[in-house]
């Protein structure tokens, strides 16, 4: 049976002419995922685009053994992080040919793109035996850190229903010889930032993020925690007090934030609200309405205001979730108009709030659930982005050179 | 991709080459940016080092990149000088080559030197801008027309005895 139709990059460009057809399209890989022919595949085991093994197997899932490479580049350097295995019914085609790669949408030729080179730093390890590769991954300018690799929401079921983290932990322990604790030991984190920072220009970005840990005296104690000595054993391969960074982590108090602050060299934090309206927030991330609820969560971003300082906290949402089923909305008018409005209600109080494209991915509750159409988010960027614009804000920790992830902040660059 | 010839090419070699870059961004305003670090890739495309994604030149390049809009690139040393009409091909912000330039950088300016990123530029035309050349195509075209009658080598001078 013949899919129904799903209007492309191409014709939603069309349709919203200031809206570039390359955000489309990277929005576009995000939603419908990418697979790599065996040509594409060969050419990644290539020293230049190796990341080594991977829980992530491009393309035909247990058909392919190879080693995966690193994010997807578009041509206009934002990266794709387009975790493969195809998460749905038709993919984007990423073949290998005349030395470059090429992205297809099935027999339609759609742009040369790139993958982002291996840093230098992976296949070492640190003195403890640890392959880096495994303490911190790279974007094209970022270094992610997890020093923290389990979330507590996932006991009793409180995960976020369009979550999948940590749903592949068994995978990932067998492609690093076991050795994969839930928690990471700083001096393995110094080491590893140490040796990534011996390649020139790799990286002007470490970002922090870990499963939700509630535990504590006072409401993540134990993460703020665990957050500090990361952030810490980081700082201590700089020579200035701050270095670019960020958080993204729970929401906490404002003696937590300011410890983090003071403690340590971050310089941004990201409590995600994920989802806006109140009914659905309760319902979609069961974990954030238990521990300590919507309200909490937007306070800790406005408190997070006062300490680093306007245009330097941000908030995700993971667009497109509030139309999730039986409870969501019905129209995508509605969808937007709540995005909208917290967009504004954060920007009014000096928050970066930034969109997501949802991927109902497999592991998650929500797999199985229908996206919204591409057009739906070429309205949502164009949208918050003028709401952004209006109150000079501008996400310069997240955008394309460290993130990637984000339609809004990508149609920054040319404010 | 266009054809370089050799003395294009020479010119593009030489550190004290003039080398602008001129574009239109997203409000329709022109902008014209000197880039010393241009330079001629084994492939054809051009290439040079961006310090800043905030400057006008980026931004227009990402504007022209998405929109698909031309820009013009003016070489020139002495009485030599090009023209080229290119298109902003692919904004590189890790790898081989962003090292490469990088470490030009840092050798010429000291190990604090930065860059953000490295623009290939895809050369669609090119063209010898130099006002000789100008001079005898427009002659060869209109070969009596424009020029004030009063130079040297077109009027006869009266002798006064």
């Amino acid at each position: 049976m013949p899919r129904p139709h799903d209007p492309g990059p191409r014709e939603v460009a069309a349709l919203h002419p200031q809206v570039p057809f390359l955000i489309l399209l990277k929005m576009d890989l995000q939603r419908r995922g990418l697979q790599l022919t065996p040509a594409a595949l060969d050419a990644v085991q290539d020293p230049l685009y190796d990341y080594g093994r991977s829980y992530v197997i491009y393309g035909q899932g247990e058909a392919v053994r190879k080693n995966a490479p690193g994010p997807l580049l578009l041509r206009d350097g934002t990266s794709v992080l387009v975790l493969a295995g195809a998460q749905t019914a038709d993919p984007y085609t990423v073949d290998f040919h005349d030395g470059r790669f090429v992205l297809y949408d099935a027999a339609e030729f759609i742009d040369e793109v790139d993958f982002t080179p291996r840093p230098d730093y992976y296949g070492k390890r640190t003195s403890r035996g640890v392959p880096m590769e495994t303490i911190a991954t790279a974007r094209p300018q970022r270094l992610d850190l997890n020093p923290y690799r389990f979330c507590h929401f996932w006991e009793g079921g409180n995960q976020c229903r369009y979550c999948a983290y940590f749903t592949d932990v068994t995978a990932t322990k067998a492609l690093v010889d076991g050795k994969f604790p839930r928690e990471v030991d700083p001096e393995d984190i110094y080491e590893t930032v140490a040796e990534a920072l011996k390649e020139p220009g790799r990286f002007s970005q470490v970002m922090l993020t870990s499963g939700a840990d509630p535990r504590g005296e006072r409401t993540f104690d134990f993460e703020v925690g665990r957050q500090i000595e990361a952030l810490q054993a980081i700082g201590r391969n700089f020579k200035t007090r701050r270095f670019a960074s960020e958080l993204i982590g729970c929401a906490y108090d404002k003696q937590q934030l300011q410890r983090l602050h003071d403690e340590t060299g971050l310089t941004s934090y990201c409590p995600d609200i994920e989802v806006w309206d109140p009914k659905l927030f309760d319902w979609i991330c069961p974990g954030k309405a238990k521990f300590n609820g919507r309200d909490w969560w937007i306070r800790s971003a406005l408190e997070a205001v006062d300490i680093f300082g306007p245009g330097n906290v941000y908030t995700n949402a993971v667009a497109g979730v509030e139309l999730a089923q039986p409870h969501g909305f019905k129209t995508l008018d509605e969808a937007l108009a709540s995005h909208f409005e917290a967009c504004e209600f954060f920007a009014k109080h000096g928050v970066v709030y930034l969109s997501l494209v949802w991927i109902p991915w497999r592991g998650s509750q929500f797999h199985g659930q229908k996206q919204p159409p591409l057009e739906f988010y070429a309205r949502l960027i164009q949208g918050l982005r003028d709401i952004k614009r209006a109150y000079g804000l501008k996400a310069v920790n997240d955008d394309y050179r460290h993130c990637g992830n984000h339609g809004d902040s990508d149609l920054e660059r040319i404010d | 991709m266009s054809d370089f010839p050799e003395e294009l090419r020479a010119l593009l070699r030489q550190p004290d080459t003039a080398k602008v870059i001129a574009t239109v961004g997203r409000e329709g305003a022109p902008h014209v940016a000197a880039r010393p670090t241009l330079q001629l890739l084994a492939n054809g495309d051009l290439a040079f080092a961006e310090v800043l994604d905030s400057s006008q030149l980026s931004k227009d390049l990402v504007y022209a990149l998405w929109f698909e809009r031309p820009i013009a690139i003016g070489i020139s040393r002495g009485e030599a000088a090009w023209q080229l009409t290119a298109r902003p091909w692919r904004c590189v912000v890790a790898g081989p080559l962003l090292k490469q330039f990088l470490l030009a950088a840092r050798a010429a300016q000291g190990p604090d030197a930065d860059i953000a990123t490295v623009w290939v530029l895809r050369v669609d035309a090119v063209r010898d801008d130099s006002p000789e050349t100008q001079r005898l195509a427009d002659a060869a075209l209109r070969p009596n027309a424009g020029a004030h009658l009063d130079r040297e080598s077109l009027v006869r001078r009266a002798v006064v005895s």
